[in-house]
């Protein structure tokens, strides 16, 4: 009797099996393009005397097509100018096959106050993704912009934007005895320039520290190089370094307790870490060789740093911990005559440098994990690679028509852009942190 | 080997005596076969097998001896004849001899007559055994001849019943050729029906495999990967359709773990609505359920 | 043979392993080559001038026939070893700083452009410590030297290519005093 109650059930899963798998269809996918997603960003409604200030929606347009993910529409692709989610005909978006849609509006709400309110549709799902309505004043508009940047990205991608936060950079101009330095914060799209520093001397190397309110950097304003912390905001600053020989390559650990730096006071460059507390200094390497452009790990257990210990210029890796003592020291790159420069990525798991295998200085990033080895610039005089702070892009410094210029390339290589030209040279870009939450209003 | 010889010279006796011997039973044969007088009578009423040679030898036997006897009978006479001769000379004076010869002779011929008798008896008594033993033997050639009959209509039966089987078994045979015949024009007929369904089922394959590769064209023509790594992502969505391919639900049953992909991998399928689905209403079921695996390759 | 010269024989080797990288160079100045540097013994700040023309008169450092004229020193790619040409000049230079005690100088280490601006300054100061190292050996009192280092950033030329970088890859003498 059981036997046959067992058989009989068998047979009704085999038959209901059978027929499911009869009626799911299955089917795999391999292929597609790969690129840019297309966006369309209307124009947002204003509503107040005279023009806008800020044009919002072309801020945001921009700032989602640097980012090397998405490719806004341009003006005159735009069949509908909707201004509120009631006037979204979502079939008309379809049939331009635009995947996405941003509209949104701007209203004066005082003197010097806005309200500006947008929306994020998702066109083939035919529903809102996103909208919010933040109040801004005349100067606040461009960040407003590029919070409402920072959203629509977030909201497409899963991942954090970057477009609040800010660059800081060198430029160069006039040429000999006029040469003049000027240290630079600007916002990550290049604009709201403000010069913090300007020296008839060279300045490099600027480092953020990890409250974004701080930069160390290389000033040779007395004859030889020294390092300085200066607040950004404030304009205050400190003279850190200043020994006999090398003060240079500073870098701010990611707790903000200590620099890494570049002294020669010892005979040769050596990395030594500076407490900003206590200005106690502990050297790290003991070799004759040279050691410099130190950079930490996010965790902040281990420095990244060049030596040329192997005759020609590598990276190398060394554990330190909270003490500052030293612990393992490897060697990380293998291939090529040149590796320098090192920095690593938010997430730890990749490093970037400047690499060269036959006389041409690209920016390369290498997996930590497997070794494996990337070549992302096909130009020839790359420096100072520096992660944007959610990971996906690499900013840094190269050279066009004779110009030195600011370039991004998207972490594996396939969206190349140009950032930052002026009429002088630019050079040292380094990326900020992300803002601390509590830094209210701070501008 | 001489000196061992002559040190035990019993040996060498005993070499010799038995060879002697040897020699001597070599040369000597004996008659090895038995006399008739020797050996006792067989008793031929015991036997239940009649051998017929037997029954002859020993008829052969008895007038062999009847013949011996009337031959010294005969040998007997020819000497009392002798005496008869010699009595005449002696008849007068032998009268009285003649007269008790005469009586002799008379009570010899009563003898002889008693004899006569005796031996007809015995005769008659052989006659009878004879008879006996002719009638035994008749009695056995009828049993030997019914035994045979009995054997015969044995073989008949036996042949009557083998040729019952015989024709048993034909029947049989021809029973199975017969329901062979049969189950293989079933199975003929089965097959014909399978190859139809599966020509039908071949044909709905071959249609739905059309479908599905039109319907995997336009979805990779219009789907858009979001730039960034790729490799390795997988996303699984469940899509249903109503009769015309539209796409009506799109739902994320395993995904990459990378949103903005599995976003892109939802919108690939809702750009490429409606889906190409086959008009033939058999097929249409079918149609109604999609599962998609996305995996790029690279 | 003086004291010296043994010294400098054992202790050149030294020096140039200090500076010596690349492969890629051709010629990778005089390693251990040709012994001793030569000495000129001057007294005093009178003119010398071996080299034709007559005789000049004017603060020996500003005598454009003098090896002292020769302020800078080349070097080649990602190599701070030392050319013969150049030990001439620097032992010029030890000797002016010998015999004039209250002069001195600032070494400025310079680097082309290619590589890093971090990794090109301790390059510079490696180079201009070479010529240091070199000068104390041949007279020159360390606190009458500085050396410091631009690495990349204040070429002589600004073109892209080698025979701008090669003008570049210097170390300068400047005489702070004289």
């Amino acid at each position: 009797m059981i036997r046959y109650t067992y058989i009989s059930l068998l047979t009704l899963f085999a038959l209901l099996f059978s027929s499911y798998a009869n009626a799911a269809l299955r089917i795999e996918i391999t292929g597609g393009t790969e690129g840019a997603l297309p966006i369309a960003v209307v124009p947002f409604g204003w509503q107040g005397s005279g023009a806008p200030p800020e044009a919002v929606s072309e801020i945001i347009a921009d700032d989602l097509t640097r980012s090397g993910r998405f490719a806004a529409l341009d003006e005159s692709q735009l069949v509908a100018r909707p201004h509120f989610g009631n006037e979204v005909k979502f079939k008309t978006w379809r049939f331009l096959k635009v995947e996405n849609l941003v509209i949104g509006n701007v209203r004066r709400t005082g003197p010097q106050q806005f309200e500006v309110r947008f929306q994020l549709f998702d066109i083939f799902k035919g529903e809102q993704l996103a909208g919010y309505t933040i109040p801004s004043t005349a100067t606040g508009l461009r960040r407003t912009a590029h919070q409402i940047s920072d959203i629509i990205y977030e909201a497409l991608t899963g991942e954090k934007g970057a477009f609040t936060t800010r660059i800081a950079y060198v430029t160069a101009d006039g040429a000999n005895k006029n040469r003049t330095y000027f240290l630079n914060v600007s916002d990550a799209d290049g604009f709201n320039e403000q010069t913090i520093l300007r020296s008839r001397e060279p300045l490099l190397s600027p480092s953020w520290a990890p409250d974004g309110r701080q930069l160390a950097y290389v000033s040779f304003e007395a004859g030889t190089s020294q390092i300085y912390m200066q607040d950004v905001f404030r304009g205050s600053r400190k003279l850190i370094a200043s020994f006999k020989g090398l003060n240079s390559a500073p870098a701010w650990a990611p707790d903000g307790s200590r620099l890494a730096m570049t002294l020669s006071k010892d005979g040769n460059a050596e990395i030594y870490l500076f407490d900003v507390a206590t200005r106690n200094l502990k050297r790290m390497t003991f070799n004759r060789a040279i050691d410099t452009e130190a950079a930490w790990a996010p965790d902040g257990k281990s420095l990244i740093f060049t030596s040329d210990r192997g005759g020609k210029p590598h990276i190398y890796r060394l554990f330190v911990n909270a003490a500052g003592q030293r612990g393992q020291l490897k060697r990380l790159t293998f291939e090529g005559r040149y590796n320098a420069r090192a920095s690593f990525s938010p997430d730890g798991k990749l490093i970037t440098f400047v690499h060269s295998v036959n006389g041409d200085y690209r920016i390369a990033t290498q997996d930590l994990k497997t070794g494996n080895v990337q070549v992302l610039t096909e130009t020839s005089l790359d420096e100072s690679p520096s992660f944007a702070p959610n990971g996906s892009m690499i900013i840094y410094a190269t050279n066009e028509n004779n110009k030195g210029v600011l370039a991004a390339v998207s972490v594996d290589g396939r969206v190349h852009q140009r950032l930052l030209i002026k009429n002088k040279d630019v050079r040292e870009p380094a990326w900020s942190p992300f803002e601390k939450r509590n830094a209210k209003g701070a501008n | 080997m001489i000196r061992a010889i002559f040190y035990n010279p019993k040996y060498l006796l005993l070499s010799i005596i038995i060879h002697a011997g040897l020699a001597v039973l070599l040369s000597v044969s004996f008659d090895w076969s038995i006399k008739a007088e020797d050996t006792p009578k067989p008793n031929i009423v015991d036997a239940v097998v009649v051998d017929q040679s037997k029954v002859k030898a020993e008829i052969e036997k008895l007038k062999q001896a009847e013949k011996k006897k009337k031959s010294q009978e005969a040998e007997r006479l020819k000497k009392l004849e002798k005496k008869i001769r010699i009595a005449k000379q002696k008849r007068q004076a032998e009268e009285k001899r003649l007269a008790t010869a005469k009586k002799k002779r008379l009570a010899e011929e009563k003898k002889r007559k008693a004899e006569a008798k005796k031996l007809a008896q015995k005769k008659k008594q052989e006659a009878a055994k004879l008879a006996k033993i002719k009638k035994q033997q008749q009695q056995l050639e009828k049993k030997r001849q019914l035994e045979s009959k009995r054997l015969a209509e044995l073989e008949k039966k036996r042949k009557r019943e083998e040729a019952n089987k015989k024709k048993r078994a034909a029947e049989e045979k021809a029973k199975k050729v017969a329901a062979e015949k049969k189950r293989r024009e079933q199975a003929l007929r089965e097959q014909l029906a399978a190859e139809e369904r599966a020509e039908q089922q071949s044909r709905y394959r071959s249609v739905t495999q059309k479908y599905l590769g039109l319907i995997k064209n336009k979805v990779e023509r219009v789907w858009l990967k979001p730039v960034g790594t790729n490799k390795g992502l997988t996303c699984t969505v469940k899509v249903k359709l109503i009769p015309g391919g539209e796409v009506v639900d799109v739902r994320v049953i395993k995904g990459s773990g990378n949103a903005a992909f599995d976003r892109s991998v939802e919108t690939a399928v809702l750009k490429a609505s409606p889906l190409p689905v086959p008009s033939e209403p058999a097929l249409q079921q079918r149609f109604r359920d999609i599962t998609f695996e996305f995996k790029p390759l690279g | 043979m003086r004291k010296i010269n043994l010294l400098l024989v054992l202790v050149m080797p030294l020096v140039l392993l200090l500076g010596c990288e690349t492969p890629g160079d051709a010629a990778k100045g005089s390693d251990g080559k040709g012994g001793g540097a030569k000495v000129e013994d001057r007294s005093g700040a009178s003119a010398s001038g071996a080299k034709g023309g007559g005789a000049f008169s004017g603060h020996p450092l500003d005598d454009p026939d003098s090896p002292l004229a020769n302020r800078v020193i080349y070097f080649d790619f990602d190599s701070s070893a030392i050319s013969d040409a150049a030990r001439d000049t620097i032992a010029a230079h030890a000797a002016y700083l010998t015999n004039n005690p209250g002069a001195s100088v600032v070494l400025e280490g310079h680097c082309d452009e290619r590589g890093t601006r971090e990794y090109n300054i301790a390059l510079g100061e490696r180079r201009s410590n070479a010529v240091a190292q070199l000068m104390k050996l041949q007279g020159g009192n360390s606190n009458q030297m500085n050396s410091i280092s631009y690495g990349e950033e204040r070429p002589a030329a600004t073109g892209h290519d080698e025979s701008s970088w090669a003008l570049n890859r210097r170390v300068e003498v400047i005489y702070k005093s004289r």
